[in-house]
């Protein structure tokens, strides 16, 4: 292994490390890598390329997650330039959220994400019998359930 | 920017100022809403359809000057329907003018799913993520509103006003058919019109309200009554400053 491979891969793993240290603005305490929404990150030529996926196409909080990628990028002086791409495809889906960040948005936020098999279960209680109640929530990115069993209502990450 | 054809760029045009329009409309309901959770269900709508608008704009339009060719063109310059232009100042005619809309909206995005068009076949997939939210928020009161009779009425009397002015948003553009024959969208706007009217048809039946469904196109180059002064609305906050970056 040469000392350049080695440098290259340190630099790549500050960036990474950067890009991850992201937090999103809707959700404090989650990255955006966490969400799903980290792509690929790239150095070559100490210039850093980073696509980025949006939860959805109208999102107001890209022009600040660019922004605060870009800063915490250039904050490591590891690379002179950083080139952030908003990619249209793939398409964001809620299987793009890690395991453990699904536990916590339940625990802090009380949001939960349907199962891959399109199930809900209750950030709350953990029953199963949570039934759809409206496909417009709170917010954009959410829709509203109903746990029947603690009779909460639950907001699901969309 | 990709470079495109005119016929590419007059459809996507369109539909830019189609989403443009509706998606203005609907987020004057902002602090509006008949109850507070459709009053938020309006504003994630319109967030939604602008920024499918955005989307298709930065398609055609250098990104650095999407904001005034949105706002600030001759109202001469736009290409929108009047369905979605149309002020719609009562909720009854809100709510089924977004019915009516996102039930066409629908069908022309999966026309642009093969698009030939880069990077639009993709936009249409994840538009369609979005519309499957809005039509069954649509949905959701248009299927309740023939169980109390005032609700009905007033519905009723809605689609009254608006089913003869629902089919401009089947208007075609000038140089359609060649967009199809390029690829760009997969079937004309006739042809869609047909479905939009069967669908609109069977669903007013399932849902027991009466309406009249038929397609009267209108004129794309044409605005309709009170554009200007919602189009003065809109250019307000950019004319304050048009040098700003915002
Ligand atoms: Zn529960």
């Amino acid at each position: 292994m040469n000392s350049r491979t080695l440098t290259d891969r340190a630099t790549l793993e500050a960036v990474q490390f950067a890009v991850a240290s992201v937090h999103d603005p809707e959700y404090p305490g989650v990255s955006i890598a966490e969400l799903g929404l980290v792509e690929t990150v790239r150095v070559e030529d100490s210039e850093a390329t980073i696509d980025l996926i949006p939860t959805y196409g109208g999102c107001p909080a890209l022009d600040f997650i660019a922004r605060d990628v870009r800063n915490a990028v250039m904050a490591t002086q590891a690379v002179t330039a950083c080139t952030i791409t908003w990619l249209r495809a793939p398409i964001w889906t809620p299987d793009r959220v890690t395991g453990d960040v699904r536990r916590f948005l339940e625990s802090e936020f009380t949001v939960t994400l349907r199962r891959s098999d399109g199930s809900l279960v209750c950030p709350v209680c953990g029953s199963g019998t949570v039934r759809d109640t409206a496909p417009m929530g709170p917010s954009r990115c959410r829709s509203l359930a109903y746990c029947d069993d603690c009779r909460n209502p639950v907001e699901v990450m969309r | 920017m990709i470079e495109l054809s005119t016929a590419a760029k007059d459809v996507i045009l369109a539909f830019a100022d189609d989403e443009h329009m509706i998606g203005s409309r609907h987020a004057n309901w902002i602090g509006l809403g008949p109850f507070l959770e459709e009053d938020l269900a309006f504003c994630s709508i319109a967030q939604d359809e602008l920024g499918h608008a955005l989307a298709l704009y930065d398609l055609i339009v250098p990104s650095s000057e999407i904001d005034r060719f949105a706002l600030l063109r001759d109202p001469s310059q736009y290409r929108s329907c009047t369905l979605a232009e149309l002020e719609c100042a009562t909720w009854d005619l809100a709510l089924v003018r977004h019915w009516l809309y996102d039930t066409a909206e629908e069908l022309r995005w999966k026309n642009l799913l093969q698009s030939t068009v880069p990077g639009l076949a993709d936009l249409a997939a994840q538009a369609l993520r979005d519309e499957a939210f809005h039509t069954s928020h649509a949905e959701m009161f248009m299927t309740r509103m023939h169980r109390d009779e005032s609700a009905r009425l007033k519905v009723e009397a809605a689609l009254a006003v608006l089913l003869p002015a629902a089919g401009s948003v089947w208007s075609p553009t000038d140089t359609e058919a060649e967009a199809v024959a390029e690829g760009v969208i997969a079937a004309s706007s006739e042809t869609l019109s047909q479905q939009w009217v069967d669908t609109v048809t069977t669903d007013l039946e399932r849902f027991g309200l009466a309406g009249n469904t038929g397609v009267t196109l209108g004129d794309r180059t044409i605005r309709s009554q009170g554009f200007e002064s919602f189009h003065t609305s809109l250019g307000e906050v950019i004319s304050l400053d048009t040098a700003a970056i915002w």
